[in-house]
Order: C-alpha cells, then sequence, then structure tokens
C-alpha cells in the first residue's frame, strides 16, 4: 500500500451556477492518519468530500486512490465507495430505512456480502457505536445525536479504509460532540483513515495529528497542528482564529507562568494545567 | 396520526409473527363483513376494544378519537341509508318528513340497516385498528415481501412511509418559522403563509430527496433495496386463541335471529 491513501491533484471543481468551490488543490492523505480539513463556511470542504467520494466530478485535475487515478466507470466508483465512506453532515437525509438495523445493514448488503456476514457487521457497528440497544428502533423515533450514531454505525459496517465526517460535530450538544469525537478517536485507533471537517479551530487543534487548511476552495495550508496554528495570519486568510488554548498558552508564555522552553504547545486542558503547575515550581525554587 | 405510529412501535404484541397479527385483523373483518349481523358485529368491537384497551393499554381517551374519526363520514352515510322516499300503500313507515315535493320516511327496517351498517363498520374499524396499533410499516413491508407482493411496490410503500415523517418535520419547521413571524395573525397572513409552506415544502422536499440520493450511491447503492432478512416464530398458543375466538363467533352467529337484538 502507498504512503498517501488518497491524493488529489490540481482538481478545479465549479458548480453548475458558477459558483467555483475548489481551486487547483492538491492535497495528500497519508493511511492511518487522523486529518481535519479546516475552514470557514463556503471554503468548499463538503465539494472536496464528494469530489473524493466520486459523488461529484471535478472538471480538471485528478484524483488518485491508493496510488490509482479514480476512474468514474461503474465499478471503479463501487470500488471507491466501498473503500472510502461518508457520513453526511446531516443525518436526517443520509437515514432512509424503518428501522436501525435495516440502515445499518444498507451498506454491507450492498457490498454483497453474505447475510451471517451482514448481521456480524451491523452487531459490531452497533456495539462500537455503543447504541446496541436502538437496534430494533424505527429510525424516526430516535434523538438527534442517536440520528448521527446511527449514521456512523451505517458507515462503520462497510468497514471502510478511510472514514470522513463532514462537520461531525454540528447541531450537537456537548455531550453527544464528544461522544461522536471520541468515537472517530477510537475508529482511527483500528488503523482507519479518519478525515474530519470543522470550522472548530478548538476541536482540529486537540483531535487532528495532521490540519488542512482551506480557504475559498484554495489550499492555504497543512500539517500538524502544533506548527499550522502558529501562523495568524494565514488562519485570518481562512476567515478563523487560533485556538483559544493555544492563545492562553501564548498569553501565559509571555507573561512568564509557564517556561519558555517547553517545546510543542500543549494540545488539551491537561498538558496546559501541567505546564503551568511546572512553570510555577520553577519559579518558586529559583 | 403519528401516535399511532409510536404505540405500534412500542406495542406488547411487536414480536408477534406480523402474519399472526394480519390473519386475527382480518379474521374478525371478513366475519364482520360476511355474516352482516349486528350481533356478530358487536361481539368484534367489543372483543378488538377490550384487546387494545386492556391488553395493548392504549389510553381510552385516544382509542374514542380513532373511532371518533370516522364517524363523520359514517355517520352521514348510515343516516342516508335510514331514510328513504316511501311508497304510498307502505305501512311500516314510523316517521315522515316533508321537504316540499318530496316525502322522506324513515322505517324500523331501514333503521335496523343503518345500524347493521355502523356496527358492521365499526367492528371493520376497530380490526383494523388492532393491526395498525401492533404492527409497525417495517413487519407489514416485510410480510408483503413475503406474499411476493414486487419489491419495487413494497421499495415504494416503505420509502413513502419515511417521507411521510421527513415532509412532516419540514412542514412543522417551516410553520414554526413562519408561525414566529406573525405568518398566521390574520386571514390574509394565514392564507399567504399556507400558500408559501406549501410551495416550500416542495423546494425543500426536491432538494433533501436530491442530498439523500447522494447519502444513498456513497454506500453503493445501484438501484435496488436490500434489506435485512428478518425472522418471527408462529406461536401455536395465537393460532389456538384465533380458532378459538373464530369458533366463538360462529357460535354467535348460530343464534337464531329472534332471540338476538339485531
Amino acid at each position: 500500500m502507498s504512503a498517501n491513501i488518497i491524493e488529489t491533484k490540481g482538481i478545479v471543481f465549479t458548480y453548475a451556477d458558477g459558483t467555483r468551490a475548489l481551486t487547483d488543490l492538491s492535497l495528500t492523505v497519508p493511511a492511518g492518519k487522523r486529518i481535519a480539513v479546516l475552514g470557514a463556511n463556503g471554503s468548499g470542504k463538503t465539494t472536496l468530500f464528494l469530489c473524493l467520494n466520486g459523488i461529484l466530478r471535478p472538471q480538471q485535475g485528478q484524483i488518485l486512490c491508493g496510488g490509482e487515478p479514480l476512474k468514474y466507470d461503474k465499478k471503479s466508483l463501487r470500488r471507491l465507495r466501498s473503500r472510502l465512506g461518508i457520513v453526511f453532515q446531516d443525518p436526517e437525509i443520509q437515514l432512509f430505512a424503518a428501522s436501525v438495523q435495516q440502515e445499518v445493514a444498507f451498506g454491507p448488503l450492498n457490498l454483497g456480502l453474505r447475510e451471517t456476514e451482514v448481521r456480524q457487521r451491523v452487531q459490531q457497528a452497533l456495539a462500537f457505536t455503543g447504541i446496541e440497544k436502538l437496534k430494533e428502533k424505527a429510525t424516526h423515533m430516535l434523538s438527534y445525536g442517536q440520528k448521527k450514531q446511527v449514521a456512523i454505525a451505517s458507515i462503520l459496517a462497510m468497514e471502510p479504509e478511510i472514514l470522513i465526517g463532514d462537520e461531525p460535530t454540528a447541531w450537537l450538544d456537548q455531550e453527544h460532540a464528544r461522544k461522536v469525537m471520541d468515537l472517530f478517536y477510537a475508529i482511527s485507533d483500528k488503523g482507519t483513515t479518519v478525515i474530519i471537517s470543522t470550522h472548530d479551530a478548538d476541536l482540529a487543534y486537540s483531535w487532528a495529528e495532521e490540519v488542512v487548511l482551506l480557504g475559498r476552495g484554495k489550499l492555504l495550508g497543512k500539517g500538524p497542528p502544533e506548527e499550522l496554528f502558529n501562523h495568524e495570519e494565514m488562519l485570518a486568510a481562512a476567515g478563523l482564529r487560533q485556538p483559544l488554548l493555544l492563545e492562553i498558552y501564548l498569553l501565559l508564555k509571555e507573561k512568564g507562568y509557564v517556561l519558555a522552553d517547553t517545546g510543542t504547545p500543549p494540545r488539551n486542558l491537561g498538558a496546559l494545567s501541567r505546564l503551568i503547575r511546572e512553570g510555577s515550581e520553577c519559579r518558586s525554587s529559583s | 396520526m403519528f401516535m399511532l405510529d409510536w404505540y405500534a412501535h412500542n406495542s406488547r404484541l411487536k414480536t408477534v409473527h406480523p402474519a399472526e397479527k394480519v390473519l386475527f385483523a382480518f379474521l374478525c373483518l371478513v366475519l364482520a363483513l360476511y355474516f352482516s349481523r349486528g350481533t356478530i358485529s358487536l361481539a368484534i368491537i367489543v372483543l378488538q376494544g377490550a384487546i387494545i384497551l386492556f391488553y395493548l393499554r392504549i389510553p381510552p381517551r385516544y382509542y374514542v378519537r380513532l373511532l371518533l374519526m370516522p364517524l363523520a363520514f359514517l355517520l352521514p352515510g348510515c343516516l342516508a341509508v335510514a331514510l328513504e322516499i316511501p311508497a304510498a300503500t307502505q305501512a311500516a313507515v314510523m316517521l315522515t318528513l316533508s321537504l316540499g315535493p318530496l316525502t322522506l320516511g324513515i322505517s324500523s327496517g331501514g333503521i335496523s340497516l343503518a345500524v347493521n351498517l355502523l356496527l358492521r363498520s365499526l367492528a371493520a374499524l376497530s380490526s383494523l385498528y388492532f393491526l395498525a396499533l401492533t404492527t409497525p410499516f417495517t413487519q407489514l413491508g416485510w410480510l408483503l415481501r413475503k406474499a411476493m407482493l414486487p419489491p419495487s411496490a413494497v421499495e415504494l410503500a416503505a420509502l413513502t412511509y419515511r417521507f411521510i415523517f421527513i415532509l412532516a418535520d419540514t412542514a412543522q419547521s417551516i410553520h414554526t418559522a413562519q408561525v414566529t413571524r406573525l405568518g398566521y395573525s390574520c386571514w390574509r397572513n394565514t392564507f399567504k403563509s399556507l400558500g408559501s409552506l406549501a410551495a416550500g415544502l416542495l423546494a425543500k422536499s426536491f432538494y433533501r430527496s436530491q442530498l439523500m440520493y447522494m447519502g444513498l450511491i456513497s454506500r453503493c447503492y445501484d438501484g435496488e433495496f436490500r434489506s435485512l432478512e428478518m425472522y418471527y416464530r408462529f406461536s401455536p398458543g395465537n393460532w389456538l386463541l384465533m380458532g378459538g375466538v373464530t369458533a366463538g363467533l360462529l357460535a354467535i352467529s348460530r343464534i337464531p335471529t329472534f332471540l338476538a337484538l339485531f
């Protein structure tokens, strides 16, 4: 397997009404990583995902999947979509079946798997997402957060190599948002490449191993979050701000509450409080 | 309307084989229609009512409301059956009503016919309500597929079922959005708002169906909706019970007419 599981080369996508959504976008996605595509509303995140899944076809440029250029015949698309699954932003549009079990079984059945295998996958996906007790429920009776979990399970059951989550925490309460992000973390732990899109710099900063910054359909920057979020002007160009945690850390560093040479900035509250403690211990001992 | 669906999904008889439930409902329906006798109809109304209220524990208020809904059609219909234009020599007319050149009369025969019709309809209705309150659509769809109906027809029904809820949700949210901006504050506004609600619903549904299609093809949808096989077990006890009910109703039908009320 090549190091880049999926790759775009200079793709351009313009909608029928003339809106240019993607401009000369070249991107490599290393296998097995947690990637956040960060951008403001209308920056082209969803369009990019629809292109990666072969639902939209870029007018120019090329998409490579596993090193091979993507073809748009039925068979190739089928193969692509069995390897790359999208959890759409609004679970309401993704769920069509009357019961949760049928919904989750839909993908695996389309892959042509045997019934016992399908059942096993449905069971696993429901267990993994922690919604086994919803199995027999009707999809229209679920809460929004539960619908989101079912949508994730329905993709997981297809066991894709790449899982894409389009704004996975949109409209979710804090607890469900945390659950969903933990879930995406666990999926990545299994070795699946996980890509999410978000406009939440805090979320991208704490969760991702690599951040891709999009602005008006262009690639503005790419790299590990500690590095990328140092470029304030780049973030401003994308219509975003630095993560709050990073801002606080930089402020504390400036005021001398944390040591200046701590290496990489903290990615979570625990790491920051440890740095503050170390800083205060250092000051009291000197 | 949607409560019906909720009760079906949370019914005590949900796990019962769907064919048994359909059979029981249709058994009562057919017996009521076939015998066309008040006693049989009454027995079925009481039996189904008892099951629905005491076994399924449907709130009486709700069940009464369910029965009252079709009465709006039923009562005028029965009234029309009861009224007749009496022949001049007819003796059995109890009451006559003159409307200009037209004379309408009510005879005891007409009344018993109307009451019979009313009871028969209520018996049929309560049998169907039994089915609706115990069998969610997923099970009916499964049964229809088993009954060798064309798969595309069953899928269409299933999608329609799902879309009813989406459509209702969408309409509800548009309505709310309009109410918060005084869209229904007077007659003029009400008509305007209702019009734009209908138009908006169409546009939104179209948009939504496109998105849904994307969701489907991203999961390798190829024009056929496959669904997971479900397994239900027949229960001998239920068949015994159905046999008992049939025997009981047949026994009632043997009661000579002069002993029975209707």
